[in-house]
């Protein structure tokens, strides 16, 4: 009996040692974290500035209003109180004030005035935390490059998104003890882990190019009752994105109230046919592969045979007898059919696929996609001649801009990006973002020589609306006709104009695209004059010296 | 008449025999008065230690209680001059937008959108004679210095400009037949 008692004792002992000292402070933590309750406290989301240090999106402190449901102690007239002060419906707040929760939210991120009348009422059981609200104080400008972020300053879209693990921070939040009856134990355990605010970034983008542009685009796209339209301006010397504008904006301070479509960033998600844009791409291949010369002559006769197909030209009078710079600066199809057939199909192809046109560019912003074009293998030659003039392959206006840059600055790719630093709240440079993606595509010779074909084709060409005295401007104009259940529309247009200036040094391309036009639709006509006009104001903002006769 | 309930109480007046303090006096010798034991010194002085401890405790106690009131109100303070800031901070970055400096600029200081090309023109005097140099720039090139500059179009008058939007139709005619592609 004394024998099993002792064992039975030491069993007993045993185990309260094995409580105390092995499990000791598993349990010790369990048993804080049944009293303990967090407090959220949010990090401040980083501020995105544009490339000139100007806040594109800040971050202020706001009051956010919590219950703890159990320390509430008249809770018909705490709800009256809070649904007054707030403008929220009495049964909601009821509801929250009644649940079983240990935390509920009453109404986040409310104003200062709310904030002030809960504070002084200083209602048992319902307090105050300070969140961070994010705000767009230029309102819709570079609205789908920035993106928005929601209510728990979670980015949504846009570089918001792209970006959030940096922008957010880490949170803290505050533990609090208390007793069983839900009451705060005095002088009892209170931890706080301060949140790490988020780092800044700054853009590429500048806000005054990119006003400018949401300007002018808005104009245009008003003037001639078009349904959309882009523009996108990019620096050719190393990718920089400066900047990128869709019509319609919306207001990301706002982003609720409007239709999906509204914040869809066509520039980068959506692709269309290029149209004659896309024949710089074609002719920098012919002459890199010595196919063409300047020499050369080609003749236009409105429209030419291919298979049992006849494929006219857009001046279906024909242009006669021209040489290559002519084809050029008459944006003449047969012409581009006759060098894309000199080409062939594979080296077409492999020019495409160097221009980065069948892949995606990279770009640091979310939801890319990437043209379309009929596989190598499948493509016929009537393939190749539609596709001579940017029709039957689809591109983004970002992979186009792309490519053209390369002509532009003499032959190099480079990665498009927005992001151009990141940066601690007290300047401090984290990490620099550069071009990762750096090919050679074309010689120099060959993008110098299209350079000046290209400037011709401003001066006294297609594009002859775009032109400036002095501005040494090149371009290509383009017109597309839109597909529509997979048939081409009569009367459906995606006009457009890319071009790039000055052309012996090039610092600002420029894609303009007007969707779906009313009236006029060809797009030296429309978006010609658009690129001028963002060129002009451009030129003169960035200081670009103008070159007159004598000056 | 009814009775008192209660009887009045009787003072008592007790006398007692004067005291003959100076003959004792005079005939005792003075005591000495006992001191305390070391004990119950020392017993005292610490009562007297833990009261005057108790009491710096309880002082120091009340003041940190105070202090850590007032830095809670300064918390509160800073945590609304914060929000105040942000809020001014919001107020300055939407302010200086683009969009609203263009709208005050055209509408109340009367800006206009600069124009392409200038025709910048400066008067020299040689040996007595006025002669005009006029060049062309624009507005990007042209420097302030040379703010003479005057805008041909409005200059024109009215047979120029009649001339000049004769010549852009045109223009515009040509080249709207040869701007498609």
């Amino acid at each position: 009996m004394f024998a099993l008692s002792v064992f039975l004792l030491s069993l007993l002992v045993l185990r309260l040692a094995w409580l105390q000292f092995v499990r000791g402070p598993e349990l010790r933590e369990r048993a804080l974290a049944v009293r303990l309750r967090d407090i959220p406290v949010e990090a401040k989301r980083g501020t995105i500035y544009d490339r000139t240090g100007r806040e594109l999106a800040i971050s202020i402190d706001v009051d956010s209003v919590y219950a703890i449901p159990s320390q509430v102690r008249d809770k018909t007239a705490t709800s009256v109180l809070l649904a007054d002060t707030l403008g929220l419906d009495k049964a909601f707040v009821m509801e929250r004030l009644q649940s079983d929760q240990s935390f509920v939210w009453i109404k986040r991120k409310i104003s200062s005035d709310q904030a002030a009348v809960l504070r002084a009422a200083g209602v048992a059981g319902v307090s105050l935390t300070q969140e961070s609200k994010r705000v767009y104080p230029n309102n819709q400008l570079a609205c789908h490059v920035l993106g928005f972020a929601g209510i728990d300053s979670q980015g949504l879209e846009g570089v918001e998104y792209q970006y959030d693990s940096v922008l957010r921070g880490v949170p803290g939040w505050i533990s609090i003890e208390y007793d069983a009856r839900g009451q705060e134990i005095p002088d009892a355990v209170h931890r706080y882990f301060a949140p790490t605010d988020g780092l800044s970034l700054v853009l590429t983008i500048d806000q005054t190019i990119q006003y400018i542009c949401e300007r002018e685009l808005a104009l245009a796209v008003a003037n001639h009752g078009a349904k959309a339209g882009s523009i996108l301006v990019m620096d050719p010397r190393n990718g920089e994105i400066l900047a990128m504008a869709n019509y319609p904006y919306y207001d990301p301070n706002q982003y609720g109230i409007y239709p999906s479509e509204f914040r869809r960033n066509g520039i980068v998600v959506d692709t269309y046919s290029p149209g004659s844009t896309f024949k710089p791409v074609v002719a920098a291949a012919a002459l890199e592969e010595h196919v063409v010369s300047w020499n050369d002559t080609f003749l236009c006769e409105g429209s030419v045979l291919i298979g049992n197909r006849r494929i006219h030209c857009w001046e279906t009078r024909g242009h006669e007898e021209q040489t290559l710079l002519q084809v050029l600066e008459n944006s003449c199809n047969v012409g581009f059919m006759e060098i894309a057939a000199r080409l062939g199909i594979a080296k077409f192809y492999q020019y495409v696929e160097a221009f980065g046109l069948t892949s995606r560019t990279g770009v640091d912003l979310p939801g890319e996609a990437k043209g379309l074009i009929i596989p190598e293998n499948k493509a016929k030659p009537l393939d190749l001649a539609v596709m001579s003039f940017g029709q039957s392959l689809t591109v983004t206006p970002l992979q186009l801009v792309s490519a053209l840059c390369a002509i532009a600055n003499g032959g190099t790719l480079y990665q498009p990006h927005v992001a151009k630093e990141l940066r601690t709240a007290d300047g401090r440079v984290v990490e620099r973002y550069s071009s990762e993606i750096e090919t050679s595509v074309i010689a120099a010779r060959t993008a110098a020589e299209l350079n000046d074909a290209l400037e011709s084709v401003v001066e006294q060409g297609t594009g002859r609306r775009a032109f400036i005295d002095g501005y040494q401007l090149a371009g290509k104009t383009g017109t597309a006709q839109k597909i529509v259940d997979g048939a081409i529309a009569a009367d459906q247009y995606v006009s457009s104009f890319i071009g790039f200036g000055p052309t012996r040094d090039a610092q600002v391309c420029a894609l303009v695209i007007l969707d779906e036009p009313t009236g006029d639709h060809y797009g030296g006509q429309i978006a010609g004059p658009v690129f001028r006009t963002i060129m002009q104001e451009i030129y003169r903002y960035l200081g670009i010296p103008v070159v007159t006769e004598g000056s | 008449m009814l009775a008192p309930k209660y009887a009045p109480v009787q003072e008592r007046v007790t006398v007692r025999p004067a005291r003959r303090r100076r003959a004792d006096a005079a005939t005792r010798p003075v005591p000495r008065r006992a001191s305390l034991p070391l004990s119950r010194r020392a017993c005292v002085g610490m009562l007297a230690l833990i009261a005057l401890c108790s009491a710096l405790v309880a002082y120091r106690h009340t003041a940190l209680t105070q202090m850590g009131y007032q830095a809670e109100q300064l918390q509160a303070d800073l945590a609304v001059l914060q929000r105040q800031n942000s809020e001014l901070e919001v107020q300055v970055a939407s302010l200086g937008s683009l969009a609203r400096v263009e709208q005050l600029a055209t509408t109340r200081l009367g800006m206009t959108r600069a124009t392409n090309t200038v025709a910048i023109a400066s008067l020299e005097r040689s040996g007595g004679t006025v002669v005009a140099a006029g060049s062309t720039a624009t507005l990007a090139t042209a420097k302030p210095a040379v703010v003479a500059a005057a805008n041909l179009e409005e200059q024109g008058g009215f047979i120029g400009r009649l001339w000049d939007l004769l010549r852009r139709l045109a223009r515009n005619t040509v080249e709207a037949a040869r701007s498609g592609d």
